[in-house]
């Protein structure tokens, strides 16, 4: 077989931009259980939680030239999938669907976890990340930083306003304490 | 109250929803990856947006494969003629048709979400000139709206169907949010979720026409009854002649379930699937041997099995695998079969090597002589199926 040289470069071109999704594909996949912990952890629904992860993924790869270092692939995108499950949050106090529309639940859930999901969804977003990344999701404060794309020193100060805020809103809880 | 009490809540809190968290399975995450990056149309319909022409940047990948296959096919075969040939493997597909299921094949021409380098275009190609498509014409009317179940064709790992959705009322139609597919005879749920692709146009949005996949799991008995159960979502249809704006979620109906029942033809089950382990296809790619392992037909996907002595150096977001297409050959023709796009993972192997797997679209139906394998470095054989 013979290929002339602009055969060959237009060749390397368009392969490499048309396996470049493959390649994104491989990177998303390689990560697929963190971000399912993630999403699940702001939704606590599987359902929700794929589809988080969907839309992340969509809205990773349309805006994957933003990316200027591949190196920071994951942060970059549970960064999105974050703002797309308070997004998802936001959405649910909005609308309450009637009751035989509601999706079956699919686990059990006790009152005192109800108040404590109700509560997280009280808190300021930016605490909000802080509270479910650091404690649901056992992450580190530089690993928050990265992702949130602040100074550690800022997630600091936010984690001991997320836990100041949460406690106040406890407080006001009426029977919080008495169910302890 | 002290601070690290509320940290014992928060702790004991995440202890218990790590307990009862449902374990998602690896297939559940993989399509949900897989439909991120195949099905952008699902939030471009919200929009009212579809049928607006070439956009996203899903689409131009996509079509940009359909270029690495023409060219590949070029430089292979006819490097004197590239630019021809690549209008000539496009041109067949002008000329499909695909009689009464005609409105579908638009779905592929006009939307943002897929086109004719999807792999399921080809394998309903195929199954349609084949006469391997079962009309089904089943209605369902509730609330304003009728949903129809056109017509649907089936293998062992996966039904694909055609469906409209017609409202009654002022109400324009959005794309189903929640689909799952259930077993009929054992009641056991076949598929959490389906992809699906279509929509309205901005003209009318009170009309939905869609194509959608069920995966089925191999190892399952076929499930010959079905019932699809679809949550459908509606808006004014005149907040959907906007292309800009989204409707107001205040505005956004969501219906009870759509429960659609139907029997898949004995056909569909009774169709074996063809398996070869080829023992001397050998290729190397970035200098490291790669071997096809086994290559499975089926009526509708076309999956390649290979082993690679070690894994490639990282390029980019990862790593660089192989880049394979497929040449279906009859006679002296060569027919191109889409891949799909986001094919190709796969995993070590106690030996060390690494095992991975390609789906392609299948041209299972039209009994060809050979499957030509070739790799985006130029390396090509083909496996005799005869």
């Amino acid at each position: 077989m013979t290929v002339s040289k602009a055969d060959t470069e237009l060749h390397g071109l368009t392969a490499d931009y048309a396996c470049e999704e493959e390649r994104f594909y491989q990177t998303v996949l390689s990560h697929r259980n963190q971000l399912h912990q993630i999403a699940y952890s702001y939704l606590r629904n599987n359902d929700d939680a794929l589809e988080a992860i969907q839309e992340a993924t969509y809205r990773a790869w349309k805006k994957r030239k933003t990316l200027k270092n591949p190196a920071a692939f994951k942060p970059w995108i549970i960064r999105i999938l974050i703002y797309i499950c308070i997004d998802e949050q936001r959405r649910r106090k909005k609308i309450s669907p009637m009751p035989q529309q509601m999706p079956e639940p699919s686990i059990h859930m006790d009152h005192r976890r109800m108040q404590m999901l109700a509560l997280l969804e009280k808190i300021k977003p930016k605490y909000r990340h802080i509270l479910l990344l650091r404690y649901y999701n056992d992450m580190t404060v530089p690993e928050i930083a990265r992702i949130l794309d602040k100074p550690e020193g800022t997630i600091k100060t936010w984690q001991h306003q997320a836990l100041k805020q949460l406690r106040k809103f406890m407080d006001k809880q009426e029977d919080w304490y008495d169910e302890a | 109250m002290m601070k690290h009490d509320v940290e014992k809540v928060l702790q004991h809190d995440a202890k218990q929803m790590r307990a009862e968290q449902p374990p998602a399975s690896d297939f559940e995450q993989i399509r949900a990856i897989r439909a991120g990056m195949q099905q952008p149309a699902r939030r471009m319909n919200v929009v009212g947006r579809l049928f607006k022409g070439i956009r996203s940047p899903i689409l131009v990948s996509v079509l940009s494969a359909v270029m690495v296959i023409a060219i590949l096919v070029g430089v292979t075969y006819k490097n004197d003629q590239l630019p021809q040939t690549a209008a000539v493997l496009n041109e067949p597909k002008q000329k499909d048709n695909w009689g009464d299921l005609e409105p579908f094949r638009t779905l592929y021409i006009n939307s943002d979400d897929a086109n004719y380098s999807d792999p399921t275009y080809d394998s309903l190609n195929i199954a349609i000139k084949h006469n391997y498509v079962q009309r089904m014409n089943t209605s369902v009317t509730q609330n304003g709206l009728t949903f129809h179940l056109n017509a649907v064709t089936a293998d062992q790992k996966q039904v694909i169907y055609f469906f409209t959705i017609e409202s009654h009322t002022d109400q324009g139609i959005l794309y189903p949010r929640i689909i799952r597919f259930i077993n009929a005879s054992t009641h056991q749920v076949v598929s959490e979720g389906s992809s699906t692709w279509g929509g309205t146009s901005l003209e009318n949005p009170k009309f939905y026409r869609g194509i959608g996949i069920v995966p089925l799991d191999p190892s399952q008995r076929f499930p010959n009854k079905m019932t699809g159960h679809f949550q459908l979502r509606t808006a004014k249809a005149e907040l959907l002649k906007n292309a800009k704006v989204a409707p107001p979620q205040s505005e956004i109906h969501t219906l009870p379930i759509f429960k659609i029942p139907f029997d898949l033809a004995p056909q569909f089950s009774l169709q074996q699937s063809q398996t070869y382990y080829p023992k001397d296809m050998e290729y190397t790619w970035e200098n490291i041997n790669l071997q096809i392992t086994k290559v499975e037909l089926l009526p509708l996907s076309t999956k390649i099995e290979m082993r690679l002595d070690e894994l490639p150096p990282p390029i980019d977001y990862g790593v660089n695998y192989p880049r394979v297409y497929l040449l279906s050959e009859k006679g002296d023709t060569l027919t191109p079969i889409n891949r799909s796009p986001n094919s190709g993972g796969g995993g070590q192997t106690a030996d060390g090597s690494y095992h991975l797997e390609y789906e392609f679209g299948s041209d299972m139906l039209s009994d060809p002589d050979g499957l030509r394998i070739v790799l985006t470095n130029g390396q090509e054989q083909t496996l005799h199926l005869h």
